[in-house]
């Protein structure tokens, strides 16, 4: 019998209401669960806290606490989540500085469902090869 | 050092870049859409009409000014119907700016960022020291931001200044 596929729990985390429910209902599908939204920092890490997240959706320009910042204490703390970090900036050393931070992948807003599904499911897939 | 001509000649060369940088349409999450009408001269006065609302957004490194953006409402917005549309206005033009810097930095090597944007009158900008102020670049670019049907101006105004004399 083969066991139930557990679906992705994701965190969509942006200070942007708009961005935040463009992409629930992008992801509005069997296989993710959203666990959450925050739009800032401190309610993402208080979200953290209650429930677990397989993937976070990050954006990053933020208020009171940006998304590399965020990135780096989540990564220090919450070592079996995985980062794909999210701006509408994607210089070089944009993206390089959101590697750094411990991001897996990097979205250039906007995007469209078909490259925010690849992405969730390639990093997702990674935790499970682990 | 360059002579004053040629330094010219290159600021001349790079308006026309950043003209070219302003994407012509954005899909905003199929959601919404942004539609480039034209892109003039900044007439170092910001348009008023009624029922505006404006945000601004500060640019940091090699370009510093600030990006200012003024979305005209229809007379029979509402305080919900304000509210949603401004968090499209800000979402929309944050996205905007950064696909224009994102795009500068990769034709002429310019890296600069945007903050985080506030909300701005348009009494407050009447006010702000920005009027006298004279930048290197000035612009005041026309879109259209379209959602369900509804269609409402927006004029971007774009005011930096470089960092250093740039080269193509």
């Amino acid at each position: 019998m083969e066991e139930a596929k557990q679906n992705c729990r994701v965190l969509i985390v942006d200070d942007s209401d708009f961005s935040r429910k463009s992409i629930s209902e992008m992801l509005n599908e069997p296989k993710y669960e959203i666990i959450g939204e925050a739009a800032n920092g401190r309610e993402a890490i208080n979200v953290l806290k209650e429930s677990s997240a397989d993937v976070i959706l990050l954006d990053i320009v933020m208020p009171e606490m940006s998304g590399l910042e965020l990135a780096e204490f989540i990564t220090q703390n919450f070592t079996d989540i995985n980062i794909i970090m999210m701006s509408s900036l994607a210089q070089e050393n944009i993206v390089i500085d959101a590697i750094s931070a411990g991001a897996c992948d990097f979205l250039q807003k906007p995007f469209d469902k078909k490259t925010l599904v690849n992405s969730v499911d390639k990093v997702f897939a990674s935790i499970e090869v682990e | 050092m360059l002579s004053s001509e040629i330094t010219r000649k290159l600021r001349v060369n790079n308006k026309k870049i950043f003209e070219k940088a302003f994407p012509k349409t954005i899909n905003l999450y199929e959601q919404a859409y942004l539609i480039k009408k034209n892109i003039v001269p900044f007439q170092k006065k910001f348009k008023q009409t009624p029922n505006q609302i404006g945000i601004s957004f500060d640019l940091k490194g090699e370009l510093s000014g600030r990006v200012i953006s003024i979305l005209e409402l229809p007379h029979f917005s509402d305080a919900q119907q304000k509210l949603s549309i401004q968090t499209l206005h800000m979402e929309s033009i944050n996205i905007l700016i950064g696909k224009f810097l994102t795009e500068l930095e990769s034709k002429i090597n310019i890296m600069a960022t945007l903050t985080f944007p506030k909300i701005c009158d348009h009494e407050s900008l009447a006010n702000s020291k920005i009027n006298s102020l004279t930048f290197e670049y000035q612009f005041d670019a026309l879109y259209y931001l379209i959602k369900n049907d509804h269609q409402y101006n927006c004029h971007i105004y774009l005011l930096a200044n470089s960092a250093h004399i740039l080269e193509v």
